[in-house]
């Protein structure tokens, strides 16, 4: 097997969080194999943790990731609740589960404009960023801000959601099940989004479970894991929503499975804002937190986010573990990326099969260096040189079964 | 009986003494503690018996006088927490990824944040730290103090 050759993707680009390294081995044209080597942006964040008071650490946790930050100050905040064992008001989990799902609908529309950009078609990537940018306008109104918005505190939520802005995201929220609903139809029908995507990061159901796949990725295999629906938390035992999964597990099926949430999620959103209760938003929790753990789990955008919180009866944790999702759908990777008989991977979609798990970093302009091994010579190129050498001047240039 | 008492009768029937303490905490939370002998018959019931097929994560905790290693398996919407103790004088533990493969990035992490060594598993090369990180410098262990990871890892990059 002289002819394979090692082609190393990534690992830089500062601008996003988790800058990942895959080192693809291709014969020819053909994707054979893949190996991944992630930590380029490993911060310490559990260790600084410690040093730190449960309420600080919340504000840490929300800078964990920039685009779901409700997601990981809700866990760490849940986790907490639990080892206090007091439960919290009922409205102020109603205002989490609204913030929760925004967030859901905004990471959601985030990447179906950059998977429409790594299949080439920026122009609904231009369309979608457009629409996503209200969800933006109405989570600044609701919670101050447009990312990290220190909504979650241990014992409820620090805003209240006045009705007048609840009319207004109401509003919102029938507007963007329009657009998001011309989406789908778009996503359907247009054959350029059908060529590249049907077929392409095929995921078996069977590697989904062993590997432990989570979020989209999973349900995308036909597995209907979710934790709102399997561990209901916050206000979700109390609204009625559809677990949407599709079973050709290819880039196609993600695509849609994410389209289909995010109009579950502006149901969840009106059903919340119909059911939502008045009362406090908030208990007052004590700052020092009595000896025990707590388990702390959500559905973030990308999948199942988990947090471990140990406490010795400080106000600062002893241990406190995350688990982001991007992790676990990390191991899919190899597998999405291994031509197995009749199932072939080309250079041209290693792009969109990464970028399909959602991860929490872009392919954009990802340096990515070319080694022959049989002469030794090796060369930098970028995505964007790789898209205009295979994708430009043959725009079917490959048979779909 | 509800699943979480039902779950933990299970165990205890089987493992008897091996499993040093079982406790429904709340609704869906469940904490196992375990001797390191039997943790991997554990995970091997739960997972061919059971039918526990996602470990969330493991977590690794330095406990000042043991390590633990607590791996949070997911059956039904139930977060199953089985905790092995893992003595400081000799810190190994058996690897679940046989049982278990998705578990390969967590006991990777556990083994680099802690000095635990994982027996079986098939690479134990950095997760999250760089290559050229310190040997022998575990930054999650509680003697390790910000000060001293910050020299040491300024300091020998130097």
């Amino acid at each position: 097997m002289s002819n394979i050759v090692d082609v190393p993707v990534g690992p830089q680009h500062p601008a996003l969080k988790e800058p990942l390294n895959i080192t693809c081995y291709v014969d020819g044209e053909q994707v054979v194999g893949a190996k991944l080597r992630i930590g380029y942006n490993h911060r310490g964040i559990e260790k600084a943790g410690e040093y730190q008071t449960f309420i600080q650490n919340l504000y840490i946790a929300e800078r964990i990731c920039g685009i779901c930050g409700i997601v990981h100050a809700f866990d760490l905040a849940q986790a907490t609740e639990h080892i206090i064992g007091k439960e919290i008001p009922r409205r102020a989990d109603y205002l989490r589960t609204i913030g929760l799902e925004l967030n859901r609908i905004h990471s959601h529309l985030l990447w179906l404009g950059v998977a429409a950009h790594e299949i080439g078609f920026d122009t609904l990537f231009m369309y979608v960023w457009r629409d996503r940018e209200v969800v933006m306008d109405v989570i600044e109104d609701f919670t101050g801000n447009r990312v990290t918005y220190a909504l979650v505190t241990i014992g409820g939520v620090r805003r209240d959601l006045p009705q007048e802005k609840a009319e207004k995201m109401l509003r919102v929220m029938d507007a963007l099940e329009e657009t998001v609903k011309k989406y789908k139809e778009m996503c359907l029908n247009e054959k350029t989004i059908r060529m590249r995507c049907d077929g392409v990061g095929v995921l078996r159901k069977e590697d989904a479970i062993a590997l432990c796949a989570v979020g989209p990725t999973i349900r995308a295999s036909g597995v209907p894991f979710d934790i709102r629906a399997d561990d209901p938390h916050a206000a979700y035992d109390e609204i009625p929503f559809k677990v949407v999964t599709y079973d050709t597990c290819d880039v196609t099926a993600r695509i849609l499975v994410r389209i289909d949430e995010t109009l579950e999620s502006i149901n969840i959103v009106r059903e919340a804002i119909k059911k939502m209760p008045s009362g406090p938003i908030r208990a007052r929790l004590p700052r020092a937190v009595p000896v025990g753990e707590g388990v702390g789990r959500t559905e973030a955008p990308r999948g199942e986010v988990i947090h471990y919180v140990r406490s010795n009866g400080t106000d600062r944790p002893f241990r406190w573990k995350v688990r982001a999702p991007t992790l676990a759908n990390l191991l899919s990777i190899p597998v999405m990326l291994t031509s197995k008989g009749d199932y072939v991977v080309y250079i041209a979609d290693v792009p969109i099969t990464f970028a399909s798990i959602d991860p929490c970093l872009s392919c954009t302009d990802r340096a990515v260096k070319f080694v022959d091994v049989s002469s030794g010579k090796s060369w930098v190129w970028t995505f964007s040189q790789i898209k205009r050498m295979y994708w430009k001047d043959k725009p079917c240039w490959r048979e779909r079964p | 009986m509800t699943l979480e008492e039902e779950l933990v009768s299970k165990l205890k029937e089987r493992f008897g003494d091996r499993i040093l303490e079982a406790k429904v905490q709340r609704a869906r939370r469940i904490f196992v503690t375990v001797d390191r002998s039997a943790y991997k018959d554990v995970i091997r019931f739960l997972r061919n018996d059971v039918g526990v097929t996602h470990v969330s994560t493991i977590s690794g905790v330095d406990a000042i006088d043991h390590f633990e290693v607590i791996p949070h398996l997911s059956y039904k919407g139930i977060v199953v927490s089985v905790r092995a103790i893992v003595p400081k004088d000799k810190p190994e533990i058996d690897t679940i990824t046989d049982v278990i493969p998705g578990a390969l990035f967590y006991e990777k992490e556990v083994h680099e944040m802690f000095g635990i060594d994982i027996k079986g598993h098939p690479d134990l090369t950095h997760l999250e730290l760089p290559d050229d990180w310190p040997e022998g410098l575990y930054p999650l262990r509680k003697d390790v103090k910000l000060e001293e990871l910050f020299r040491r890892i300024t300091k020998e990059r130097d």
